[in-house]
């Protein structure tokens, strides 16, 4: 079994300063992890401190160094160079690529069934437990070397000073107002939480139909949500502060996962990337508002029309064109008469009773006016939402003619199924899934042929109109998604990851790499840390894009059309996947108040 | 490995395709191919003139059958005979036959008449609205074809009868009903779509009904009732066509129809019969697939 030295990069641009004197290095090692070098010393100072045995384990005197060049106390050491991550701010490394999502909601995630089976299958599993403690102890480094440093200050080369402004926060802490603030802060925020949290339970009551038809009311759930997990997020990433004070004072052993602050970091992304965007969402709301409060006049008239004529006017058009014999197919007259009838019955009555209350110039603008308030207090995904909402209310009659005529279609299709079975003298046996000849007597014989043939003649009308009103379901469905498309943008960018990306790529780690190098002492590897790929970052809104992509627009859509399935607008399912910076379960009001009473200063 | 040199030592090479042989190459050629070839038994075809003859007979009357439908229709479309005596005269014929047939109407045939009967006359109205809009030309056009079709289906239903008399000998009877389901039921009702496309272009609702109902009678039951080939029938149907083509059409395209007719029952049997027995191939083998057709699981 090879051994590994981790060694500090900086430790040789320390060397090349006194170059000509001659220096030690000191190492550490726990447990089950390789050596690691701590810090580089002179060996004069070194010879200072004592005889030999003054170190003892877990510090090790592991090399020194002559004329410029290193020699190993033992043999048989390899070793590997490293920029160590400074903690403090956020940096560390990582074997797996960090969780922007929620742990317990990455299973539902991860890739197909195939996949994990394959990940489970024996051969397939690596021993990471050695590598993976080397690297918790290199993300520790600097824990370490206080720790060293501390325990022979003779040894130490420097010695550092607490900030100014440390001192006076820590000032700040103690102060009686401080902590009045601090209380009053709390229990408004609890409060808040208490209230989002109700509102989020009403929501969610099962059965409730809310969540399924209103995009408003999903957006409500999701902010109310959010507020909810803020105080949970927040006692995480706090305890992390508190934990890594703790740290440098664990002297040996048991770095465990558990103990780790960098734990908490993803948690500290998804805490400010949540803060951040509705942010962001205010202040789009706010341009938007602005816009649109400035051109109310132009927009009512625009929008009166544009309603007036597409969901009105233009459908009209359509059922007399379909009634009318379209592009000159021969459709049959009576049925046609009797379906346009009553599709323009239900637009008439659609008109008086929706669009015209709805849409007229006064109400336009009133809802304009109220949705420009909205926008610029909680957000401009609020105004959006109810934006779709107002449209999927104004359309209603298309998803009436859609589920209509679509229920109208399939019973045809499968009466057609059924019957040309029988047709040729075959039935299709339910017991056995399967299709077997069968002996009819002429009179089922001649009325099922009856009645084929009439479907049959019948199939171009009611596929005319199946066709042109599922035609116009799409482009409503199209134009809600772009819409919530939007409002997902606003609500689940990545924006913090991103720029955290761009600024500091150590703070979110996707794996490591070794490189070769060589120098005087020899070849060496030297441990780098790849970033979170760009693409990672947007995997959740690449699984809903294609999902959208399934549902709406592919063959399979088409399939599904020609099959007489209807095509379901199901949000739940369709945006589930962006809800993963959540928890399934919120936890309860009590113990998080609890907990945040235990953060209060005494 | 077994040496390919040395003959023997393998298993003989076989002449089927299923069987893994992997001894040989995959163009393997038998040395005794061209034996085997030469030595292939010629099979002398003997067939029966008079069951030629008989089936193409049949097959006429099939098609003088067919003709009703059309004589009918011309007749209500074309010459404004009364529908309901029509069909009263057709309806008391096919009673008197079943009666003779079967003696006593049974409940259940009083019944699936009964049904068929108002079936027909509930879907009356509907199928004469549902081409209406279809123009006439695309509607003869249409009826055309679906005749030709019914006349093809009805002749391999025909075929497959008298496959079926031999069948019968070997296998069991499941076969059997199997085949006539099969056979019987296409040909009625690209009948019956026919009738549909065509009473779309008659005047009331009475005339639809009238006209379903005798086209079902004369062409699904009558043929179930009495054997349409023979003699006496077949003389009273030829009598009643060539009277309808030399009314409408004139004597010289009864003419030229009945000189097809003598082609097609007397001549086109006979130039059959020749080409089948001296002109077919006399060892199929070597036309036929390399093996038979149905691998014989082992």
């Amino acid at each position: 079994m090879v051994h590994y030295i981790f060694w500090p990069e900086y430790t040789y641009s320390k060397e090349l300063n006194n170059i000509n004197e001659e220096l030690c290095a000191i190492s550490i090692a726990l447990e089950s992890g390789d050596q690691m070098v701590l810090d580089v010393v002179p060996e004069s100072s070194f010879r200072r401190q004592g005889p030999n045995n003054s170190i003892l384990p877990p510090y090790y005197y592991i090399a020194r160094r002559r004329d410029g060049q290193w020699i190993l106390n033992h043999d048989g050491f390899y070793i590997i160079r490293f920029v160590a991550p400074k903690l403090s701010s956020m940096q560390f490394l990582s074997l797996e690529p960090i969780l922007l999502t929620s742990p317990e909601r990455q299973e539902e995630l991860s890739s197909s069934e195939s996949i994990k089976i394959l990940f489970d299958y024996e051969r397939y599993h690596v021993d990471k437990a050695r590598f993976k403690q080397s690297i918790d102890q290199v993300n520790l480094y600097y824990n370490y070397l206080l720790d060293f440093e501390k325990k022979f200050p003779q040894l130490s080369s420097t010695i550092q000073e607490t900030p100014l402004y440390v001192k006076s926060f820590n000032w700040c802490k103690n102060c009686f107002i401080y902590k009045i603030i601090y209380k009053i802060l709390l229990f408004i925020s609890i409060s808040i939480c208490f209230i989002a949290g109700q509102i989020s339970t009403l929501l969610n009551i099962s059965f409730s139909p809310f969540l399924r038809i209103s995009v408003t009311a999903r957006q409500i759930d999701l902010r109310c949500q959010q507020l909810c997990y803020f105080p949970v997020q927040f006692l995480r990433i706090n305890k992390n502060r508190t934990l890594s004070k703790l740290l440098p004072r664990v002297k040996d052993t048991e770095t465990s996962e558990t103990q780790l602050p960098c734990r908490f970091y993803p948690d500290y992304i998804r805490f400010y990337n949540t803060l951040w965007l509705m942010t962001n969402d205010i202040s789009f709301g706010l341009i938007i508002s602005a816009m649109c409060y400035e051109n109310q006049h132009k927009l009512v008239n625009l929008l009166h029309k544009m309603i007036r004529y597409c969901l009105y006017d233009f459908i009209k058009k359509v059922t007399i064109q379909l009634a009318d014999n379209p592009l000159g197919i021969k459709l049959n007259a009576e049925l046609t008469h009797f379906l346009s009838e009553l599709f323009l019955w239900i637009i008439d009555f659609a008109y008086i009773h929706i669009i015209e209350p709805l849409t007229g110039k006064e109400t336009l603008l009133m809802l304009i006016k109220l949705n420009c308030y909205v926008m610029s207090s909680i957000g401009a995904t609020f105004g959006l939402s109810l934006t779709v909402d107002f449209l999927s209310l104004c359309s209603f009659h298309i998803f009436l003619f859609y589920h209509i005529i679509n229920k109208l279609y399939s019973w045809q299709l499968n009466a057609m199924t059924n019957l040309y079975y029988l047709f040729r003298g075959k039935k299709k046996n339910k017991l056995r899934d399967r299709i077997d000849f069968n002996y009819f007597e002429l009179d089922q014989l001649l009325m099922g042929t009856l009645l084929f043939i009439i479907m049959v003649y019948l199939t171009p009308t009611v596929l005319a109109f199946y066709i042109s009103y599922t035609c116009l379901r799409l482009c409503l469905i199209y134009s809600e998604i772009s819409l919530e498309s939007i409002i997902t943008l606003i609500n689940h960018f990545p924006l913090f990851a991103l720029l955290l990306r761009v600024k500091d790529p150590k703070r979110l780690p996707g794996g490591v790499s070794f490189d070769i190098g060589h120098d005087n002492n020899g070849t060496f590897l030297l441990l780098k840390n790849n970033p979170l790929k760009i693409g990672m970052l947007f995997k959740s809104f690449n699984i809903v894009l294609q999902q959208v992509m399934n549902n709406y627009c592919s063959i399979h859509t088409i399939l599904n059309i020609i099959k007489g399935n209807p095509i379901i607008m199901d949000r739940h399912k369709l945006y589930y996947v962006l809800y993963s910076s959540l928890p399934e379960k919120s936890v309860t009001i009590n113990e998080v108040y609890e907990q945040l009473l235990e953060t209060l200063p005494n | 490995m077994v040496d390919s040199n040395v003959p023997g030592t393998r298993t003989p090479w076989r002449r089927l395709l299923w069987l893994k042989q992997d001894e040989y190459p995959d163009n393997y050629t038998d040395p005794g191919f061209t034996e085997y070839m030469k030595n292939l038994k010629e099979i002398d075809f003997d067939y029966d003139y008079d069951r030629i003859r008989t089936d193409f007979l049949k097959f006429y009357s099939l098609i003088l059958n067919t003709c009703f439908v059309f004589i009918t229709f011309s007749g209500m479309y074309e010459y404004d005979y009364d529908p309901k005596l029509m069909s009263l005269i057709s309806t008391l014929t096919i009673c008197g036959f079943s009666l003779l047939k079967y003696h006593k109407l049974s409940n259940k045939q009083m019944k699936s008449s009964v049904i068929i009967i108002f079936t027909i006359l509930t879907l009356s109205p509907v199928l004469k609205s549902l081409s209406q809009t279809t123009s006439t030309d695309s509607i003869w056009v249409i009826s055309f074809w679906l005749t030709i079709y019914y006349l093809f289906s009805v002749f391999k239903s025909i075929t497959s009868d008298s496959k079926m008399v031999t069948m019968m000998t070997t296998t069991n009877k499941i076969k059997k009903v199997r085949n006539i389901t099969y056979s019987k039921n296409l040909p009625t009702n690209i009948l019956l779509a026919n009738v549909a496309m065509l009473s779309s272009r008659l005047p009331t609702t009475t005339h639809v009904f009238c006209f379903l109902l005798i086209c079902i009678e004369i062409n699904i039951i009558l043929p179930k009732l009495l054997d349409i080939s023979k003699f006496t029938v077949s003389l009273v149907s030829n009598l009643i066509v060539y009277t309808y083509i030399n009314i409408s059409w004139g004597f010289s395209s009864m003419i030229i129809f009945g000189i097809f007719t003598i082609l097609f029952t007397n001549v086109l049997p006979r130039v059959f019969w020749y080409w089948e027995t001296h002109y077919k191939c006399k060892t199929p083998e070597i036309l036929s697939l390399w093996d038979t057709k149905t691998p014989i699981l082992t």
